[in-house]
């Protein structure tokens, strides 16, 4: 028996049952037994996510490893996309939930599963939100790491808020706390409310000189088109496939509702567009901003005005490398580090592309639609 | 007139050019003011000679340039400093281009691009520039160089909050008073912090030692730590100590440490040189670490610079250690100059792109400054 093969739709009670042993639900340990409606979400999920998708391609599969008695004991999710390079159609490869069960023979199933997958047809082999371990294996097999994609920004909207709900995450457990942590926010209210009156040019967020529309599908496939010649990598949809994508991130509750805005000058001229996860009173998550090179910064007020007006505290994304000095001027903070974004490809001019950071790989591009929930 | 009796607009940078040159840089770049300087201004003469005619690399094939008009006036400067290196073993040259300055009057000239474009059909295999605005970073986009982005961001790790917080304060005019308030307040306020919060303001690694980093141990250890990347920089006795000396004198960044960390086996785990400023921000001007003791060698910086008064540390980044660096609490921010690069060579500006070079500042324009 072979230990790697094709992810098949029966393995998925048994992926499923590996995923919540190894990775918990929502990050926390899974109670026994596993609910109906949870083991449903699974077969849902899988379903949807490795075999319903529109770049769906039997020659790019999921993969599974099993032990000598048939036990699936790794999985490593793969979903096809496609890409322009310089106009020349590229077969990409999506890699998430890589997971192996704990145990001695851990390491080797994790290294044949990636070996598999970076052996495949794709053009380039991508994730997006790897921690340490993968990236040290990932590397291991040839391997690299877009250490510019791994940059991420989080603009504060409302710093004092944001600074207690940080206070409230650290002292969760201490419930004695709680009363204080309460009584504070209408206190960072207030300092917030004060600080962006005194000093207008750091905490306020002015009202943006242009306009924005709601950015749906078709409209959003004319905008792609229109600015794909700002990177030499550009993803590539159409109708069905971009349709698919935006409303199975829109499906993505727990992330919070999902605002999608294509941004116009007073003329009518569309200048960009941004898409991202609204979660008032937290951190909202950005998962797309495109702009005109001259108009980034109107785009990027834009985008921190809404977040702002519909409540977040602070805003969060993917550093867009050729926007970099624009985010820095708009004040945003950069972290660097896992999640890294790691790729691979037989293609130096493909890697070449990724590397000058001129490459559109945002969220949407990534492995964020291949979120369990 | 003739076609050879022409003056071409662009020629070799000479001695004889130094007076127009100097007094051009003390007007143009030298106007903000005595703290951005580590020289008197009676010194300039003497620093163009110094730095651009006997530095340890002189090479008359890469000269700097100037551009003059047709009556021979100069209007326009751009400094040049070549020095070896080598690519994936291989030497090649790297030329150093900075005080690129034109006579504002002049600059629908064109010059700046001139100069920039007869840099770049120069002989040498990399031309870089780390000390560059935002106004340059354009021009040289546009004559066909490109920005390393990776190597043009920046990490700072706050060390003393309070005076953090206060020196910040102090800078804009209408909190400035409040920081005046509570400046007296910053050393007790820091010192409760650092010892209610152990983990945040962890001391030097036990059995890890510091000592002074002196030439000799330099030059040994900089082939070993610079092994692993593709793009290395080449130093001697003679480069090297002429560097540490030229480094040592930018008193305006600070007092210049150099400090050599070895662990319990007494092997070198890393060094860093770095400009204390005690009270404010100071800047690290080269951190190297071997692989496994990275996580200490940053402990005993951050330790070395907070117990000796700094609020802050900042340093270009180095790739390599992006992840460490955001593990002990550093932020990172553009708060730097970008660095630039011009090649033909498509594997050496791939080497950068993806920084799997060896970048510090130690080879760029920091130390060449006036």
């Amino acid at each position: 028996m072979r230990p790697i093969r094709p992810f098949v739709r029966d393995d998925i009670p048994q992926v499923a049952d590996l995923h919540q042993r190894v990775f918990g639900v929502d990050g926390k340990p899974v109670q026994k037994p596993i609910s109906e409606s949870l083991l449903k979400a699974y077969a849902d999920y899988f379903e949807l996510i490795f075999f319903r998708n529109p770049w769906y391609d039997e020659a790019l599969p999921s993969l599974v490893f099993q032990d000598s008695t048939g036990r699936i004991t790794g999985f490593l999710g793969v979903m096809p996309r496609r890409m322009l390079l310089r106009g020349r159609p590229t077969k990409v490869a999506l890699s998430s939930q890589f997971i192996v069960e704990p145990g001695n023979l851990r390491a080797i199933a994790g290294v044949q599963m990636m070996k598999a997958f970076l052996s495949g047809p794709q053009d380039l082999s991508l994730t997006d939100e790897a921690n340490n371990i993968s990236r040290r294996i990932w590397e291991g097999l040839g391997g690299v790491t877009a250490q510019l994609y791994s940059i991420h920004w989080t603009r504060l909207l409302r710093p004092s808020r944001y600074a207690a709900s940080l206070l409230s995450a650290v002292f969760k457990e201490r419930k004695l706390l709680s009363p204080f942590l309460l009584a504070v926010k209408p206190v960072c209210n207030l300092v917030d409310a004060i600080a962006a009156r005194k000093l207008p040019h750091r905490f306020s967020q002015p009202r943006p000189k242009v306009e924005a529309d709601e950015l749906d599908t078709a409209r959003m496939l004319l905008c792609l088109s229109g600015f794909s010649d700002t990177a030499a990598l550009w993803p590539e949809y159409d109708d069905r496939s971009l349709g698919w994508l935006l409303e199975t991130i829109a499906g993505k509750t727990r992330w919070g509702d999902l605002r999608r805005l294509v941004i116009h000058s007073a003329e009518g001229e569309v200048i960009g567009w941004y898409i991202y996860h609204l979660k008032p009173g937290g951190t909202s998550n950005l998962l797309q901003v495109m702009a005109k090179k001259s108009s980034v910064e109107d785009v990027l007020d834009h985008l921190f005005y809404d977040a702002w007006r519909q409540g977040s505290l602070a805003i969060t994304g993917r550093l867009e490398p050729q926007f970099m000095q624009a985010f820095a001027d708009k004040r945003c903070m950069f972290d660097c580090g896992s999640p890294w974004m790691l790729i691979h490809s037989r293609d130096p001019d493909l890697l070449r592309s990724i590397h000058y950071g001129d490459a559109l790989l945002s969220k949407l591009e990534g492995e964020w639609c291949m979120r369990f929930r | 007139m003739k076609e050879s009796m022409r003056i071409k607009p662009v020629k070799p940078f000479t001695e004889e050019d130094i007076p127009q040159v100097a007094d051009m840089f003390q007007r143009l770049l030298l106007s903000e003011g005595p703290s951005l300087r580590s020289l008197p201004t009676t010194k300039l003469p003497e620093y163009f000679e110094q730095t651009f005619f006997h530095h340890p690399w002189y090479d008359e094939a890469s000269p700097s340039l100037v551009y003059q008009e047709s009556n021979g006036k100069i209007i326009g400067f751009l400094g040049v400093v070549t020095r070896p290196m080598l690519l994936r073993g291989r030497p090649i040259r790297m030329a150093i281009s900075f005080h690129l300055m034109v006579e504002p009057q002049s600059r629908s000239s064109m010059a700046g691009v001139q100069l920039l474009k007869a840099l770049f059909s120069g002989p040498q295999d990399l031309s870089l520039t780390d000390g560059a605005g935002q106004v340059g970073r354009k021009v040289w986009e546009g004559v066909g160089g490109a920005t390393a982005l990776l190597y043009s961001q920046c990490w700072t790790r706050i060390l003393r909050p309070t005076q953090y917080i206060v020196n910040l304060l102090a800078r804009g005019k209408t909190l400035s008073p409040i920081a005046r308030v509570l400046s007296p307040l910053c050393h007790p306020a820091d010192a409760a912090a650092a010892w209610m919060l152990p983990r945040y303001f962890s001391n030097a690694p036990a059995h890890y030692s510091e000592e002074e980093l002196d030439v000799e141990t330099l030059l040994e250890c900089l082939p070993q730590f610079s092994k692993g990347a593709a793009l290395q920089p080449v130093y001697d006795d003679h480069s090297l100590r002429w560097l540490l000396a030229q480094a040592g004198r930018m008193k305006h960044f600070g007092d210049f440490k150099q400090v050599l960390v070895r662990d319990s086996r007494r092997e070198v785990a890393g060094w860093f040189m770095y400009y204390l400023k005690p009270g404010g921000a100071s800047t690290v001007y080269q951190f190297m670490a071997r692989k496994d003791a990275i996580n200490e060698t940053l402990d005993c910086l951050f330790n070395h610079a907070r117990r000796r008064g700094a609020a802050s540390i900042t340093g270009r980044l180095y790739p390599r250690y992006m992840q460490e660096l955001w593990d002990k609490r550093c932020y990172f921010h553009r708060g730097c100059s970008w660095v630039l690069v011009h090649s033909n060579n498509d594997d050496l500006l791939n080497v950068i792109h993806r920084g799997d070079a060896f970048l510090t500042r130690l080879e760029g324009e920091a130390s060449l400054l006036f």
